[in-house]
């Protein structure tokens, strides 16, 4: 006899099963390029590489934890790569004219910008009832703009060391850029997996209407995961600015598709309700791993490109006979 | 409905207002490449200081990056409508130019090139006589490149990394072969370890030397085709403390670069003067309209900047960098 309870285990069984193949999938699909890579080249499997990949692939992460929150809704989000360079050059600028100002404070300009463009994304989503593709595609040209006016059209380089060392220096023994990239997947995970607004936003991704069945206030939870994505691209343009150390207003061209690539790589679903934190890490280390390994082989860019591509054809067909299995 | 009214007025009357301000049809359009691009900011200043000495309307337009033809075939076809005497342009590819002459020399409209992405001959080819083109001549620039390694090289057999631009651009090859052709002749026992594209992109060409030197750990020397991608190179050699290892040798002279040659972190760099590429550009499309022009190729000087002669101030080109 089938009652609620039995019910609900099975589709709880149901959802794991899918949760556990995806991962089981992503972890192979990584093991496969690193095994590959290690064989090819005698230089992929050291610790200097292996510490450059993941300090290389931080800034595409943090765009893509950003990324997931919205994926995960329903929505998409365009802006968060141009959202990034602005994040970078406003900071640029203070320090610019301000040099002395403590380290700490750029991190938090940088979040700052960045959370501000993704409250107005949120509020102009619950105002104007638009797309999320519209309103964001609206941002990323705003976002950019205003980039390129506050930067005066060029790179604002040479910033103070004590601000640089965040991207080029380490914190116990790991690379700054890593090191905020595991506090983000950290905190991301606690918030999407472990928390009531996580849980929300599974739901509105799922099914909008349940979740407003349900009391959920969709504008004011769209502007949170808007305002979420983007302090984590404000964040990602702290890392890539202190890498760099230059405010660009040209920063991340492209970054936006590549981080919602790293998204789906991972196995969220594109229109909402399933996104996991590990996964997307998973599809970013992927496209990282590809990218330093076509390197240490001096492949040429052309075939680079098209490598990318069959590997994400084939990450959708693994995906697509997970799901008839 | 009285809102609706008021708003269609307002709308009206604005474009009314920029009519009356955009009446000027520009005698002279320059249309370039990559607004963001700072070599490319650096030739439109040269052009409008240059306009307003000599008392001409330019009219600059821009694409958003260099990888935008179809916008800037776009443009160009706005552009004609204006029915300027001469358009200028920056071609993003070579098919687009190409196209966007032809349709403005159907117009009557003189044209010409600037930074050498169309040659005359592949104009004339095409059925298309262009008055002038003023470029920096890439190959010779690779090969400059080449020389000034060889006079500081303390060994003859230097592992040297050569990080080109954007795949496939004419521009980017020229120098890379140009380099590595010369490079050759001067130092048959040198290897190139490398030639990946970097997409005239600071934080690709930084993971990019970062993976690279995984693999080249007594790299010496590293070629880059452009400023724009030699700072991300200059942070990856800070990073793991090969600044003193290793030299970098930079196309284009900005002003940035030359900031980072004078404190060592770029051996030197083979200036591009787009002040000046900007300069003549307006000076040839003046005397291009007043007489007629036809095929005149114009090669901006392109010094190598070092420590020393910058700060000797040496080179009477030296008045051109911005």
């Amino acid at each position: 006899m089938i009652t609620a309870s039995s019910q609900k285990l099975g589709l709880s069984k149901g959802r794991f099963r899918r949760a556990a193949l995806s991962f089981a999938r992503n972890c192979a699909f990584l093991l496969i390029l690193c095994v590959f890579f290690s064989i090819s080249s005698r230089y992929f499997l050291t610790f200097s590489n292996i510490e450059n990949i993941l300090t290389s692939s931080s800034v595409l992460a943090l765009l893509a934890l950003g990324s997931v929150f919205v994926i995960a809704s329903g929505g998409i989000d365009l802006s968060v790569a141009a959202v990034m360079a602005l994040s970078g050059v406003v900071t640029a600028a203070v320090y610019r004219d301000n040099p002395e100002l403590s380290s700490w404070l750029a991190l938090l300009i940088c979040a700052s910008v960045g959370t501000l463009c993704g409250v107005v994304s949120g509020i102009l989503l619950a105002l104007t009832r638009a797309p999320s593709f519209i309103i964001s595609l609206g941002m990323l040209s705003v976002t950019r703009a205003l980039a390129y006016i506050v930067a005066n059209g060029a790179p604002i380089y040479d910033l103070p060391q004590n601000v640089t060392e965040w991207g080029q220096g380490t914190v116990l023994g790991v690379p700054g850029p890593v090191a905020i990239m595991l506090l983000a997947l950290i905190g991301s995970y606690l918030i999407l997996h472990h928390t009531r607004l996580g849980t929300h936003i599974l739901v509105l991704g799922d099914n909008s209407f349940a979740a407003e069945a349900m009391g959920i206030r969709i504008h004011n939870l769209r502007t949170k995961i808007f305002a979420i994505s983007g302090a984590l691209s404000g964040v990602a343009g702290f890392v890539f600015m202190t890498r760099t150390n230059a405010g660009d207003p040209t920063a991340g061209q492209n970054y936006e598709l590549m981080a919602i690539t790293a998204v789906i790589l991972g196995g969220a679903n594109l229109f909402g309700g399933k996104a996991t934190i590990i996964g997307t890490v998973m599809g970013v280390l992927c496209l990282g791993v590809l990218q330093n390994g076509l390197n240490l082989l001096a492949v040429s860019s052309y075939y680079q490109v098209l490598f990318v591509g069959v590997v994400l054809i084939s990450a959708a067909m693994l995906e697509r006979f997970e799901d008839m299995a | 409905m009285k809102k609706i009214l008021l708003f269609a007025a307002a709308l009206i009357l604005s474009a009314f207002c920029l009519s009356a301000a955009s009446a000027d049809s520009g005698e002279f359009v320059f249309i370039l490449k990559g607004r963001g691009n700072v070599f490319w900011q650096v030739v439109r200043n040269g052009i409008d200081e240059t306009a307003s000495e000599r008392g001409v309307s330019a009219v600059i337009l821009h694409t958003d990056d260099d990888q935008t033809p179809e916008a800037q075939l776009n443009i160009c076809l706005t552009s004609i409508a204006r029915k300027p005497k001469v358009i200028v342009l920056g071609a993003a590819t070579r098919n687009v130019g190409i196209e966007c002459f032809k349709k403005a020399a159907a117009a009557g409209i003189t044209v010409a090139d600037i930074d050498g992405n169309v040659t005359i001959d592949e104009a004339r080819a095409a059925g298309v006589s262009m008055a002038f083109t003023v470029t920096s001549d890439n190959y010779g620039i690779g090969k400059l490149a080449a020389e000034r390694l060889a006079q500081i090289a303390s060994s003859p057999s230097p592992r040297v990394l050569v990080i080109k631009g954007l795949p496939g651009s004419i521009v980017s090859e020229k120098r890379a072969r140009g380099f590595v052709d010369r490079l050759r002749e001067l130092m048959p026992g040198a290897l190139v370890v490398g030639e990946p594209d970097a997409y005239w992109d600071r934080m690709k060409a930084m993971n990019t030397t970062l993976d690279v030197i995984q693999r080249e750990a007594q790299l010496d020397y590293i070629f880059s085709v452009s400023d724009a991608m030699t700072t991300g190179i200059v942070e990856a050699l800070k990073i793991t403390r090969k600044a003193d290892r290793i030299k970098i040798i930079s196309v284009d002279g900005l002003a940035d670069a030359r900031k980072a040659v004078i404190s060592d972190r770029i051996e030197s760099d083979v200036a591009q003067l787009p002040y000046l590429m900007g300069k003549r550009a307006v000076e040839l499309a003046i005397d291009s309209a007043a007489n007629k022009m036809l095929g005149q190729i114009e090669y901006v000087p392109t010094p190598v900047l070092t420590k020393e002669s910058l700060l000797a101030n040496q080179s009477p080109y030296f008045k051109y960098l911005r």
